[in-house]
């Protein structure tokens, strides 16, 4: 392809966008958010090793050919330190497959050939990564030449299978703001308004006894006294009671969480979990009635029951419909993700695209999860009813869906900010198994509690962001970072599975925070279209550019829900997207700002003037951009 | 919360008992159609309700439904403020279509379930329950006659059958139309229809190695389907001309119609007919291209239709060649039907197997097709090699792949003028059959004697065009001056034939309805049917002053070449076109249409601020400043709906009904690869 020559490599950022070897968004994207260091974006030269503070080189291989599925073989060096597998190609005209791959995106390295194989490139090792893609090397064929090199991979791809620390806890860069501040729990149920008169916060779980997998603290129904959250804890699933997810600021409906009851065959019950229901749903005036949410099919539902799960019978609990959301499993998302893996990488069969997306049932799963959280927000914004929401463990679905409900319901959670205190409270205080679903720097590739459940949510986020494209602070960049730091083990927020482990293995003092790095570059994550509000602190005048935001109501179509190219299909260079929209779009506003304090300046200039003549000032623009 | 306050204005009269209608139908005599000059009223049909489109229940708005010469026109009887939400047309009302936009039209039983098919000159039951309209822009209306006095549904449909499918192309109402016409169009637009058209189109791309003839304008014409001026290799002899034009289907000798400073120039031609020396004929002229080149580089062939197709496919970096005309027309069929469901369920049930569909109309294949064979010639002619497109008679595919080359190399087509100059040239005066294409009677024949004759076959090349502009336009927003509204109009024009732009065969039938006193009125007079405000939606803010260092950073300094996705993967469907009339779909604050309504504002801004700013150094100099200066008011924008400004406010519920999007749900065992999974542990 002579797309990509090197003169256009070295003379063009926007080309270099188009080459990155990850994130594939923005001008700077060739360093990436991957491995780059905050203000060191642009100082190393093309194609070298970056080091982070922390990172070590640990093995080196020359000689190595990668195979590109792009633009053919290309030879080089390939290192490997304690943070990253990396490859510099040899000939500067082939600089575009320079790869720099975080090793906790590796789920699992294999041999290809044999010392006896034959045909060019024929022997050699194959890597296969969690996102998205398969990386081939071939090495000669003489010595083992491969064998030091792969060890080494095996060894610091897969530190927990080597009882070796995980690379987060090496790093230590430092950035200006600490991103363990920015979810403070009690700050944020006293910004939805809690305590109140119906809610209470308590901190019956403060040494997670109640739970281990729930935060230590909660907000649940005032009327509820800890003796009934113990008994309603031993009637739930692995302890995981209803406590309050959101409430909403006028009608007070609120979104709960929980697991499902431990009703098994016989249809055991419980008085004090049904007095418990009651009690959330006597806390909002507005209705008389309850949505239980069960995320699953309704054939899951009662498939759990052989298992000592269950749901909740509407003879049991008065008051309550209960509504099942079809959903699927976390072994069926899988299997759905790993067809469309086969359907984008590494080229795209023209022939069978588009039946290709609907045998891989993906876009129909996201179609589902929309359609469940939109009916929760309808629930709670038009009929003023509470819903509680579960699935079976209420650690998978029941964060996609209270996760996307609030995110439809409250503009404060489609902030740069609100985005990562919700991903903060939904997902990692309420024990979404991240350790488990990722499998950071575990060797068991086909583990079953491996899924894309959370990647599956952001890609809702992004449909969101599809549709509505001025009703977030953010844009795809700073999803397609999340889902890069999700695997790369570079950052301490997404170990572990639950708020206590992360607090045993004292992951606030001993690693940096994602957030640290995302709020240290904060400009290249704004979406400059947004017309929300900008700050959510109440000493902050609006901007005059703002306007209230409402509830968004997205449309669960398939005509609408979209293939998220820039992530799925982002290694293949041909399917990037061609001219992003905000270049100009930040041009603009950034020639509008210019313009505003230029004014600014000549009015200020003016009223001087005026003044010094003695004449009274005229009125000019409003004080805050002054 | 804005969007709460929609008001509704769909009210269910399904099932009004006669009584109330007696009181109604008074008011109904009063309503009466807007003519134009030269319409007359020739059925019409009193309390009728048309149905809300998509609606779960029945819900509809009372009116009356006239057909004129013209169009169908319904006349609500309750008006509301919603109707004028979005673009307006000055000739053509919300609830009208004209004639020649109507598609099929369908007998139902009152209902939008059960239909039949209505054709021209078939019979039309006396009791008429209801009637559906297709429309060609996949807008669908649907009528209950339930409460009309008995048989006038009849008339009506009588009426249009009669109307909207005419047997002659002088009984088009464009022939009829009495009003003056004073034309105001834009002095950089090039019509070519004068030698000295081409002639400064020649200037404009300095182009010096190639000669203007009007060889085709005298008795020796060869190439009758085009204009009277042709540009040649500046060395070929107009009597070598006539000579090979026997060996071309059509006579289509290859042509010049673009080229660079540099030397390579894009050329269209027909495909090669099966005499003996045509070959000969063929390299004859091709080295008279080679010499016309100052490098004198030979050209490069692209076959992209035709029986050459299947070896010139395989040159053509791999791109699938476009299919015969019929074939594209069953894939645009294939594509109605997924954009015309007229039921709620039929539409879900669509949108579960969505894609499927998508790939059975290939629709979008061809898209790319398109887009491959114009990014193959744009690259050889950026290297300066020119390039001749060859397609069967040369009117149809190598138009498209001729104009989608030139989007993708010369910025200034990409202007609203421009663009309208480029389908002047390479559609209107290279005579793309717009009348076979779109299925009207030919000029001079009857429709029946058309349909005889093999070359007449109906398909939608315009529109394959006008969407593959739409994904150049996608894939880069800020590189056109048209929006998407622009292009979404453009199409619906296509239908209207008040305007001579699509109403002839080939330049030479315009000319003789000419003689025969036909006023021409060029479609790209906008005023004539928008108002100021809707032609300001055709201008894409994102447009032009961009600052120096994004142009280096975007590559666009090397010739504003622009290289396209063209692979199927990277294309999109028109939404905006193809589903504008789904009303599920339409959401408030949704959608592109908000970047561009916020770019605009921020445009807006931009202004207010420059010109408060000249006016501050003005008070400065002046220093008299009895006057104050404001702070610029952010304008508001209004809060629009995803398809706006084709949605039509209020004829959906906001709050979506959820149960009906409950039928969206899937049968959860649909989902499943095995039943194991199910069976898996949580």
């Amino acid at each position: 392809m002579d797309k990509h020559n090197s003169s256009e490599l070295l003379n063009s950022d926007f080309s270099l966008s188009k080459n990155a070897s990850s994130d594939s968004l923005d001008s700077d994207s060739k360093s990436s958010s991957l491995n780059s260091k905050h203000g060191q974006d642009s100082t190393h030269v093309l194609g070298d090793i970056q080091l982070l503070d922390g990172e070590k080189v640990m093995g080196v291989a020359r000689d190595v050919t990668y195979l590109c599925p792009y633009s053919g073989p290309s030879r080089g060096v390939l290192k490997v330190t304690n943070y990253q597998l990396h490859f510099r190609p040899t000939e500067p005209t082939s600089l575009q497959t320079t790869l720099s791959v975080p090793l906790g995106v590796v789920s699992r390295i294999e041999k290809v050939g044999g010392a006896s194989s034959k045909g060019e490139n024929s022997y050699g090792i194959e890597v296969f990564c969690k996102d998205m893609r398969n990386l081939r090397f071939a090495h000669k064929q003489e010595n083992h030449s491969r064998r030091g090199i792969f060890e080494k991979l095996q060894q610091l791809a897969f530190p927990l299978s080597h009882r070796q620390p995980i690379f987060a806890y090496s790093y230590s860069e430092s950035f200006p703001e600490d991103g363990w501040n920015v979810y403070e729990p009690i700050a944020e149920l006293r910004r939805m308004g809690v305590n109140n008169d119906m809610w209470r916060i308590t901190r019956i779980n403060d040494k997670y006894e109640i739970c281990d997998s729930y935060p230590a603290v909660w907000a649940v129904p005032t009327a509820a006294n800890d003796d009934l959250l113990r008994s309603v804890a031993a009637f739930r699933s692995r302890g995981r009671i209803p406590v309050l997810a959101w409430i909403h600021p006028s009608s007070q409906a609120t979104i709960t969480r929980c697991s499902q009851p431990l009703v098994g065959v016989s249809g055991k019950r419980s008085r004090e979990d049904e007095r418990y229901i009651q009690l959330i749903m006597d806390a909002n005036a507005q209705a008389h009635k309850l949505f239980i949410m069960d995320a699953r099919p309704s054939a899951n539902a009662i498939a759990n029951k052989a298992k000592g799960g269950g749901y909740e019978s509407e003879d049991a609990y008065q008051n309550a419909e209960l509504v099942f959301l079809d959903i699927h499993n976390i072994h069926v998302m899988r299997e759905s993700l790993r067809k469309l893996k086969e359907l984008c990488f590494p080229q795209i069969d023209q022939t069978r695209w588009f039946s290709g997306i609907e045998a891989s049932c993906w876009l129909k799963h996201i179609k589902c999860i929309l359609a469940g959280a939109v009916r929760i927000v309808d629930k709670v914004e038009n009929h003023k009813t509470s819903v509680l929401v579960h699935c079976s463990d209420g650690w998978d679905r029941t964060a996609q869906l209270t996760a996307l409900a609030m995110l439809m319901l409250d503009p404060y959670y489609r902030t740069l900010r609100g985005f990562q205190v919700l991903i903060e409270k939904e997902w990692l205080s309420f024990g979404h198994k991240f350790q488990l679903r990722i499998g950071h720097g575990d060797e068991r590739h086909s583990d079953a509690d491996r899924s894309p459940v959370f990647v599956q949510w952001v890609d809702c986020v992004w449909q969101l962001q599809q549709q509505f494209p001025t009703a977030f602070e953010f844009t795809e960049r700073l999803l397609i970072t999340i889902v890069d730091h999700l695997y790369s083990c570079r950052f301490g927020t997404f170990l572990f599975n639950t708020e206590r482990e992360r607090y045993r293995e004292e992951v606030k003092t001993k690693t940096v925070s994602l957030w640290s790095y995302i709020n240290s570059r904060q400009n290249l994550y704004l979406n400059p279209l947004y017309w929300g509000p900008s700050s959510f602190s109440p000493n902050t005048p609006p901007s005059q550019y703002s306007r209230p935001q409402m509830v968004l109501v997205p449309v669960a179509s398939l005509r609408i829900i979209k293939l998220w190219k820039a992530l799925y299909c982002r290694w293949n260079p041909t399917m990037r997207q061609q001219d992003p929209i905000y270049q100009r779009t930040r041009e603009l506003v950034a020639l509008r700002a210019q313009l505003e304090a230029a004014a600014g300046a000549a009015a200020g200039d003016h009223a001087a003037r005026q003044l010094r003549r003695g004449l009274t000032p005229p009125r000019v623009a409003s004080p805050h951009h002054a | 919360m804005n969007e709460k306050k929609l008001v509704q204005n769909f009210k269910s009269y399904i099932n009004v008992s006669p009584m109330n209608n007696g009181d109604k139908n008074g008011s109904f005599q009063e309503l009466k159609p807007k003519l134009l000059n030269g319409e007359l009223v020739v059925g019409a049909a009193h309390s009728v309700v048309m149905l809300a489109p998509l609606s779960e229940r029945d819900r509809g708005r009372f009116g009356s439904l006239f057909v004129t010469n013209y169009k169908l026109s319904f006349i609500p009887i309750d008006s509301s403020s919603n109707d004028e939400y979005g673009q307006r047309n000055q000739l053509v009302g919300t609830f009208d279509v004209p004639l020649t936009g109507v598609g099929a039209l369908w007998q139902t039983d009152g209902g939008p379930i059960r239909r039949r098919r209505l054709l021209p000159r078939s019979d039309v039951p006396s009791k008429l329950k209801g009637l559906q309209i297709v429309c060609k822009n996949m807008k669908v209306l649907t009528f209950n006659f339930a409460n009309s006095p008995i048989g006038s549904g009849r008339k009506v449909a009588m009426a249009l059958l009669h109307h909207a499918f005419p047997k002659r192309h002088d009984l088009l109402f464009a022939f009829e139309y009495r009003e003056p016409y004073y034309p105001t169009l834009p002095s950089d637009l090039n019509m070519f229809q004068r030698p000295g058209d081409w002639k400064r189109e020649l200037e404009r791309c300095e182009c010096p190695h190639w000669r203007i003839t009007c060889i085709n304008g005298t008795s020796d014409a060869f190439m009758l389907t085009a204009g009277e001026t042709l540009i040649v290799p500046g060395s070929v002899l107009d009597y070598n001309l006539i000579e090979a034009a026997r060996h071309f289907r059509s006579g289509r000798v290859p042509i010049w119609v673009w080229g660079r400073p540099e030397g390579a120039a894009l050329l269209r031609s027909g495909e090669l007919l099966p005499t003996e020396q045509s070959a000969t004929a063929e390299s004859v002229l091709l080295e008279q291209v080679r010499r016309s080149h100052p490098k004198l580089t030979p050209p490069r062939v692209l076959y992209v239709c035709g029986a050459g197709g299947a070896a010139g496919a395989a040159g053509a970096g791999g791109a699938g060649a476009l299919p015969p005309l019929a074939a594209l027309d069953a894939a645009y069929k294939k594509l109605a039907d997924l954009c015309t469901p007229t039921t709620l369920a039929g539409f879900w049930t669509q949108d579960s197997q969505y894609y499927s569909f998508l790939e059975s109309s290939r629709w979008l294949r061809h898209v790319a097709s398109c887009l491959t064979f114009a990014d193959e010639a744009a690259t050889q002619l950026s290297q300066n090699v020119s390039v001749v497109l060859q397609e069967g008679d040369g009117v149809d595919y190598s138009a498209v792949v001729s104009c989608l080359t030139q989007l993708l190399l010369d910025e200034h087509y990409r202007t609203i003028s421009g663009f309208q100059s480029l389908i002047q040239k390479e559609w209107i005066a290279l005579g793309h059959p717009f009348c076979d294409r779109l299925g009207l009677p030919r000029p001079g024949t009857t429709k029946e004697e058309t349909e005889k004759e093999p070359t007449a076959q109906v398909a939608p090349v315009f529109l394959l065009f006008l969407d593959c502009t739409w994904q150049l336009q996608r894939q880069f927003p800020a590189a056109f001056q048209f929006t998407e509204t622009y292009l979404t109009t453009l199409w619906d024009c296509t239908h209207n034939h008040l305007f001579d732009t699509f109403l002839f065969n080939c330049p030479r039938d315009r000319e003789l309805a000419v003689a025969k006193n036909f006023v021409q009125r060029p479609l790209w007079d906008w005023e004539e049917q928008f108002s100021e405000q809707d032609i300001a939606l055709f201008y894409n803010p994102l447009f032009g002053q961009s600052t120096p260092s994004s142009r280096q950073t975007t590559g666009a300094a090397r010739a504003g070449r622009l290289q396209p996705c063209a692979s199927v993967g990277g294309v999109e469907l028109w939404s905006q076109c193809y589903e504008r009339w789904l009303p599920p779909l339409d959401a408030p604050r949704a959608g592109h249409v908000q970047f561009v309504l916020q770019h605009a504002a921020l445009r807006a801004q931009i202004q207010k601020l420059n010109e408060k700013l000249s006016s501050l150094s003005i008070l400065s100099r002046h220093s008299n400043g009895s006057e104050t200066t404001e702070a610029p008011e952010a304008s508001p924008t209004p809060t629009v709906t995803r398809f706006f400004p084709f949605s039509l406010r209020g004829t959906y519920e906001v709050s979506r009904n959820l149960d009906s999007m409950h039928v969206s749900l899937i049968d959860a065992s649909q989902l499943l690869d095995s039943q194991s999974l199910l069976n898996a542990p949580d």
